[in-house]
C-alpha cells in the first residue's frame, strides 16, 4: 500500500486530533497525518511535500494559500477544511471543500479522489527513475537487449518503458530523445552516438 | 488543411472573397503561383491571365475549403494539369518554404544551448532529406508513368496502386521537432522561436494538404484512367 502525507492547519487541536480519528480509518493508503502551526506551516510543506494540505480558509488572513502553494508540488492538493462559513473569495483557491460536519464517508471520498488525481498526473507527465535508465541507454545507442542486461529487466520490460516514455514525452525518435536527455542534462554531449 | 466551410467558389467568384472567408487558403494560392496584385478580378479572370487551369484550381480551392470532392469535377481534369500543379508545389516547398523556415530556425536558436542546436538543425535537416526522397519519388517515377499513362502508353510495370501502397506520411517528423522545441526548448528570446512555430505549424497543414490532393484527386483520376485503359485493350 502507498504511502502518502496529510498535512493539516486549522488552528483547533480539537479538529486536528478530530481528523487524526477520521484518517486512521481511511483505508487506501497509509497515512503520515502531520498537524501544523501557523508559524512552522511553509516551512513543513516544503520539507514534506505532502499529497493534500487540509486548510482551515479562516486561517488564509494570516497565511495566504498562495504562500502555502508556492511550498508544495505542483500536485499537492488543497482541501478546504471549512471550520465557520467561508470568507469570500477564497473558494476556488481550493481542489476540494470539506467541512466540520462532514460524515466520515464523504472526508473518506474526497481525500481518495484527491489521491487518485495526483496518481493521474505523476503517471501521465513524470518520468520515472527506471525510465531515465532507459532513455540514457537509448540515448547512448544501446540496443533493447543491451539496455536489459544493464538494468537488469526483461526485453519485454524495455519495450514497456519505451512506449511510456514516448507516451509521456511526447517523443518518438531517438533523435528527438537525444535532445531531451541533454536538454535534462541525463547526459553529456561527449557520451551519445550520433543518431543521424 | 481542415477548414470546414460548406460554401463552394465558382469562377465568378473574386479572389479576394475567397481568401477573406479563409485567409489560410493563401499558401494554395502561392503554391498556383497566383500573381499578386489582383484588384476585385474574378477567379475566372485571374487564372485565365496567369495561364492556370479554371477547373483545377476550383476543385483543389474547394476540395481545401470544404473537406469535399466533387466527383463529376475531378473526371474533367486532365491528370498532366495535376501532375505540373504537385510538380510546382515540390518545387515551391523544396525551393522557398522549407529553405525560408530554416533561415528563421537557425536565427531563432538560442546560442546558449550551443550543445543542442547542431542537433535541433540536423533534425530539421533529417526531415528535409525525407521529404527530398519522397518528392523526388514521385518526380522520378510516379509523374512519368502518369505523362505516359495521358498520352496513351500504359507502362506494363507499374501502376498507381503501387503509389497508394507506398505513400507514407511526410510530417511526422515536422510535428515531431516542433514538439520538441514547444516542450524542452527553453529560451528567454522567444519572439523569433514562436513565428517559426507558427512556420512550422502552417508548412505542416501545407503538407498535408498537398498529400491530400494526391491521394483523393491524383490517385482515384488516374486508377480511372487505367481502368479505361486496360478496357480498351481487352
Amino acid at each position: 500500500m502507498k504511502y502518502v502525507t496529510i498535512a493539516i492547519l486549522s488552528g483547533s487541536m480539537l479538529v486536528d486530533e478530530g481528523m487524526r480519528a477520521t484518517l486512521m480509518r481511511f483505508k487506501g493508503a497509509n497515512v503520515n497525518y502531520v498537524p501544523l502551526t501557523v508559524e512552522n506551516a511553509a516551512a513543513s510543506i516544503a520539507r514534506l511535500h505532502p499529497s493534500i494540505v487540509l486548510f482551515n480558509p479562516a486561517l488564509a488572513s494570516v497565511v495566504p494559500v498562495e504562500t502555502l502553494r508556492r511550498q508544495a508540488s505542483e500536485s499537492t492538493k488543497f482541501i478546504a477544511l471549512a471550520v465557520g462559513a467561508m470568507p469570500p473569495g477564497v473558494d476556488n483557491a481550493f481542489d476540494a471543500t470539506v467541512g466540520l460536519y462532514s460524515t466520515v464517508d464523504t472526508i473518506h471520498d474526497t481525500i481518495r479522489k484527491a489521491l487518485e488525481t495526483e496518481t493521474d498526473d505523476t503517471d501521465r507527465q513524470e518520468i520515472s527513475p527506471r525510465e531515465r535508465d532507459v532513455i540514457i541507454g537509448i540515448v547512448k545507442g544501446l540496443s533493447n537487449k543491451e539496455i536489459a542486461e544493464h538494468i537488469n529487466v526483461s526485453v519485454n520490460t524495455v519495450m514497456t518503458h519505451r512506449r511510456n516514455i514516448a507516451r509521456k514525452l511526447q517523443i518518438h525518435s531517438p533523435a528527438a530523445l537525444t535532445v531531451y536527455a541533454i536538454v535534462k542534462k541525463l547526459v553529456k554531449l561527449e557520451d551519445i552516438t550520433p543518431t543521424f | 488543411m481542415t477548414m470546414k466551410i460548406k460554401r463552394r467558389f465558382s469562377g465568378r467568384d473574386t479572389l479576394v472573397d475567397l481568401v477573406s472567408i479563409d485567409y489560410n487558403i493563401l499558401p494554395l494560392l502561392s503554391r498556383f503561383n497566383i500573381p499578386l496584385g489582383f484588384g476585385s478580378k474574378s477567379i475566372e479572370a485571374v487564372c485565365r491571365e496567369a495561364s492556370i487551369d479554371l477547373n483545377l484550381f476550383l476543385l483543389v480551392v474547394n476540395f481545401t475549403l470544404t473537406g469535399q470532392l466533387d466527383g463529376s469535377a475531378a473526371d474533367r481534369i486532365s491528370p498532366l494539369k495535376i501532375v505540373d500543379f504537385l510538380h510546382n508545389s515540390h518545387s515551391y516547398f523544396l525551393n522557398y518554404k522549407i529553405p525560408h523556415i530554416r533561415d528563421n530556425l537557425t536565427a531563432a536558436l538560442d546560442a546558449g544551448h550551443s550543445d543542442i542546436n547542431p542537433m535541433i538543425l540536423a533534425f530539421f535537416n533529417d526531415f528535409v532529406k525525407r521529404l527530398d526522397e519522397h518528392f523526388g519519388y514521385e518526380e522520378e517515377t510516379v509523374f512519368p508513368y502518369i505523362r505516359s499513362l495521358a498520352e496513351g502508353r500504359k507502362a506494363a510495370d507499374y501502376s498507381i496502386e503501387c503509389f497508394r501502397r507506398h505513400h507514407e506520411e511526410v510530417t511526422e517528423s515536422l510535428s515531431e521537432l516542433k514538439n520538441l522545441i514547444l516542450r524542452y526548448y527553453t529560451t528567454s528570446i522567444p519572439n523569433q522561436m514562436y513565428d517559426v512555430l507558427v512556420d512550422i505549424c502552417n508548412a505542416e497543414e501545407d503538407l498535408d494538404s498537398h498529400s491530400a490532393i494526391e491521394n483523393s484527386i491524383l490517385i482515384p483520376l488516374v486508377d480511372h484512367i487505367e481502368k479505361q485503359t486496360n478496357g480498351e485493350r481487352l
